[in-house]
């Protein structure tokens, strides 16, 4: 069985030492892994990567994380990278990770995705350049998704993003804006490659529980929807 | 001066980018001149940040700040297959 940790939208500031690290000192009895979604600061400034790769670091499982829209506000996201890189960190942009848990592997695609909204009320690749690159932008993404998807060849597979694959988990979330919060090109990716489990952030209003069209479990793990630190997943207790 | 649905759309815009919030999940409406403030935030002076920015942004109308602190609660576990 691979226990498998995750978090989003854990939002720091410059101000939030202390806030996550109390609760990842005993996460290895309980976890084999610790996935972060994204939105890991408010402002996207490095001051505030900075705060929570000290969190981060020396925390006794695996950390593998991506970036969110927020951390991209400053144009710092480079930086950001780097500094939970080097606090330790796996720090993943529609790429992947390999990790050996026991007897079993695990592969992480890791992506921040995008929006663009779902079948019947989704944007389209037409009209002014600026639509077309919102729409193309998505589908970018879940092209390197699917690449990245298929190219593992691992006992289980997680797809880790910050926006997310299907409605289901944004129930709660107004309706209006669900073109803001995820994209069915996402789920489309994973269900033609195949996984274990999607998990997301992003949609703080939203739900936790969903699936795919082809029945791949979805999770949005945004803590202010969570209300916890964190919540484990466990994949292969069948076997 | 009363408030407008435009007062709300541009407060959210200043909730998002003001360098004491940036806050992209509150929602506004307005209701009777006064302005309602609904969310989660992870801290107490997060809330208070917000309320401080919207009272700045529209002076002339009464904030009515109702959004909440998430408390964390002990991690769980789903077991899926």
């Amino acid at each position: 069985m691979i226990r498998i940790a995750a978090v989003g939208d854990v939002h720091f500031g410059d101000n939030s030492a202390g806030m996550m690290r109390p609760h990842l000192e005993t996460i290895g009895e309980q976890a084999d892994v610790l996935l972060i979604a994204g939105d890991l600061t408010r402002h996207g400034l490095a001051e505030e990567a900075g705060v929570l790769a000290e969190e981060l670091r020396g925390v006794s499982i695996p950390v593998i994380s991506i970036l969110g829209n927020h951390d991209y506000h400053c144009d710092a996201q480079d930086e950001i990278r780097s500094l939970l890189e080097e606090a330790g960190v796996t720090v993943l942009e529609s790429e992947s990770k390999v990790l050996q848990i026991g007897d079993s592997t695990l592969g992480v695609v890791g992506s921040k995705g995008f929006g663009g909204g779902f079948a019947g009320a989704c944007g389209s690749d037409f009209g002014e350049p600026e639509m077309k690159a919102f729409v193309r932008h998505t589908k970018a993404l879940s092209d390197r998704i699917f690449k990245e998807l298929s190219a593992l060849d691992t006992d289980y597979k997680v797809v880790l993003l910050h926006y997310s694959p299907v409605e289901d988990t944004l129930v709660g979330e107004r309706l209006e804006i669900y073109p803001f919060l995820g994209s069915y090109l996402m789920a489309e990716a994973i269900d033609s490659a195949g996984a274990d489990l999607a998990i997301h952030g992003h949609a703080h209003g939203g739900s936790e529980k969903g699936l795919t069209a082809r029945g791949i479990d979805v999770r949005n793990v945004a803590q202010p929807m969570l209300g916890r630190p964190y919540t484990v997943y466990c994949l292969g207790s069948s076997s | 001066m009363s408030c407008s649905e435009y007062d709300a759309a541009k407060l959210c815009d200043a909730l998002a980018c003001d360098e004491r919030t940036g806050e992209l999940g509150i929602d506004v409406s307005i209701t009777g001149g006064k302005v309602f403030l609904h969310g989660k935030v992870a801290t107490p002076d997060r809330r208070d940040a917000i309320a401080e920015v919207a009272a700045e942004f529209l002076p002339h109308c009464t904030v009515v700040n109702e959004v909440t602190v998430t408390e964390l609660a002990d991690p769980n576990l789903e077991i899926l297959k």
